[in-house]
Parts: structure tokens; C-alpha cells; sequence
């Protein structure tokens, strides 16, 4: 499914609980959307790195099972923009859902 | 690992080196991490490696996203060799004065800057009846060095925007 425009949105909610990496962010959100939404992995770093750039995530090298790894976590500001996007996304989902609803 | 070597050459191309070097880790490192989750589902190797590959997706568009965020190598150098007008200005110790206590070293108030001095310049230029052809030959290298530092300024956090990227 074609979701282009709300994989930063998704990116800020796979990271609302816990810092991750970019693997673990990917199949997040392929797993709570069960599937539905699929999309190609090498897009998910460009992503994280405009995420990273406009300060809503910041990262960090952690070494795990002898590797490193470079790891995301929410800022504050992304915890905001999150919660605006989240807002938006249920008036926008009901609007949507009131008009096909009536077809 | 050839066929990721060849997927990485094509995600990372005209990026600058620290770019290309992040972007290379953090894909090698999904694509590892990938590949032994496929492993562990009990893929043979190869397929494996096939199925690793296959979610990155299109090498070409994961360039495309790449090239929007991050700095290309053009992008770099004019970031460290660009700056020819502080050079000039620094010269001259009433210039370097004039231009540091200027009040542009904003976002908002270098904007207004740049469109007077664009003004004013192309102003000039029609009044001394410049040619076409000469208009555009000439200042065709000032508007590429200002299409780069339009790209600079979008993808650098003001944070970290050095002057030239005000002027």
C-alpha cells in the first residue's frame, strides 16, 4: 500500500517507546500494520536523517552482540510533532471515513 | 556481497565522502541484519541474501532520497572551498567590519538580503544594456554557487550554517 508522505510519522511512533535501529524501526512498522504497509528499506535511513536534521530524533552508536550499531531516539520536539501528526491523522482518518462511509 | 557493493555504489553516488561512508554502514548493517533473520527462518544462504537485498528496494531511488538529505560531494566543496565573498571581504579590515556588524545573520533577515543585493545587481545589469547572451554567461556561475548554497541552506539546521550560507 501506497503511504507516502507518513512513513516520518510512522518512524516517530516505532520510536515513541524506545530508542531503535533502522532494522528494528522497518519491521515495526511491516509488523503492527500486519503487513499492510510495505516498503522498501533502503528509503527508511534517507528518512531517519531528515527526521535527524530537523531534530525530531537523534542517534547514537551502541555496540550490541559484538557489533555497532547506530541507534534513534525521539527528541522532545519530535514527541510534539508526533502528537500534531497523530491529531491530524484521526481528524483526517474520520473525515475520509464519514465521506466513503456514505457511498 | 558483490551484488550489495554494486546496490551501494548506485544508493551512495555523488554523495560526500562522510555521506556515502555513513550511508554505507547503516545499510551494510540493516542488510546483515536482515540476511540473518532470513537465516534464522531457515533460508538457505543464498536466498538469503537474495531476500536481504530485495527489501532495500530500487538502488536508484534510495539514491534519489539520499541526494535530498544529504550533502552531495559538490555540495561539500562549496561548503569548504565556496567561500570566495568572505575571502574578498576579510582583505580589507573596514570591509570585514562593515559586513560582521551587519544584522543579516539570520535566516529570516539574510533572505531579505539576498533578494536586495539580487535586486540591485540585475538592476545594474539592464541598466548598462548587457547583452542577453552576456547577462547569461556571466552570471550563470553566480547562480549555480547560489542554487548549491539554496540546496545547503535546506538540508544544514541553521545551527550550523556558516556565514557564507547568510550572504
Amino acid at each position: 500500500m501506497n503511504f507516502k508522505g507518513t512513513l516520518p510519522t510512522l518512524i516517530l511512533e516505532a520510536l515513541a517507546n524506545e530508542s531503535s535501529h533502522g532494522y528494528r524501526i522497518a519491521q515495526s512498522i511491516k509488523e503492527r500494520s500486519q503487513g499492510v504497509l510495505d516498503f522498501k528499506e533502503g528509503t527508511l535511513y534517507p528518512a531517519l536523517h531528515k527526521l535527524e536534521r530537523d531534530g525530531l530524533v537523534e542517534s547514537y552508536e551502541e555496540a550490541e552482540s559484538g557489533r555497532t550499531r547506530r541507534y534513534y531516539r525521539i527528541t522532545k520536539i519530535g514527541r510534539k510533532t508526533l502528537a500534531t501528526d497523530r491529531a491530524e491523522w484521526r481528524q483526517l482518518s474520520r473525515a475520509v471515513t464519514t465521506i466513503l462511509g456514505e457511498a | 556481497m558483490n551484488e550489495l557493493n554494486a546496490w551501494l555504489k548506485i544508493a551512495t553516488r555523488t554523495l560526500s565522502r562522510d555521506a556515502a561512508a555513513r550511508s554505507r554502514a547503516e545499510i551494510q548493517e540493516h542488510y546483515d541484519a536482515a540476511r540473518e533473520a532470513a537465516l534464522a527462518s531457515g533460508a538457505r544462504p543464498e536466498d538469503a541474501a537474495r531476500r536481504a537485498l530485495l527489501s532495500l528496494g530500487d538502488a536508484y531511488d534510495t539514491n534519489c532520497q539520499y541526494r535530498h538529505v544529504m550533502l552531495t560531494s559538490q555540495e561539500a566543496r562549496t561548503l569548504r572551498e565556496g567561500n570566495w565573498e568572505a575571502r574578498f571581504v576579510c582583505r580589507s579590515s573596514w570591509l570585514k567590519w562593515v559586513f560582521a556588524s551587519l544584522p543579516i545573520y539570520t535566516p529570516a533577515r539574510s533572505r531579505i538580503f539576498r533578494t536586495a543585493r539580487w535586486a540591485l545587481m540585475l538592476g545594474a545589469i539592464i541598466l548598462a544594456g548587457t547583452p542577453g547572451w552576456l547577462l547569461f554567461g556571466g552570471l550563470w556561475p553566480i547562480i549555480w554557487v547560489e542554487f548549491i548554497r539554496a540546496s545547503l541552506r535546506r538540508k544544514l539546521p541553521v545551527a550550523l550554517w556558516p556565514r557564507q550560507l547568510y550572504l
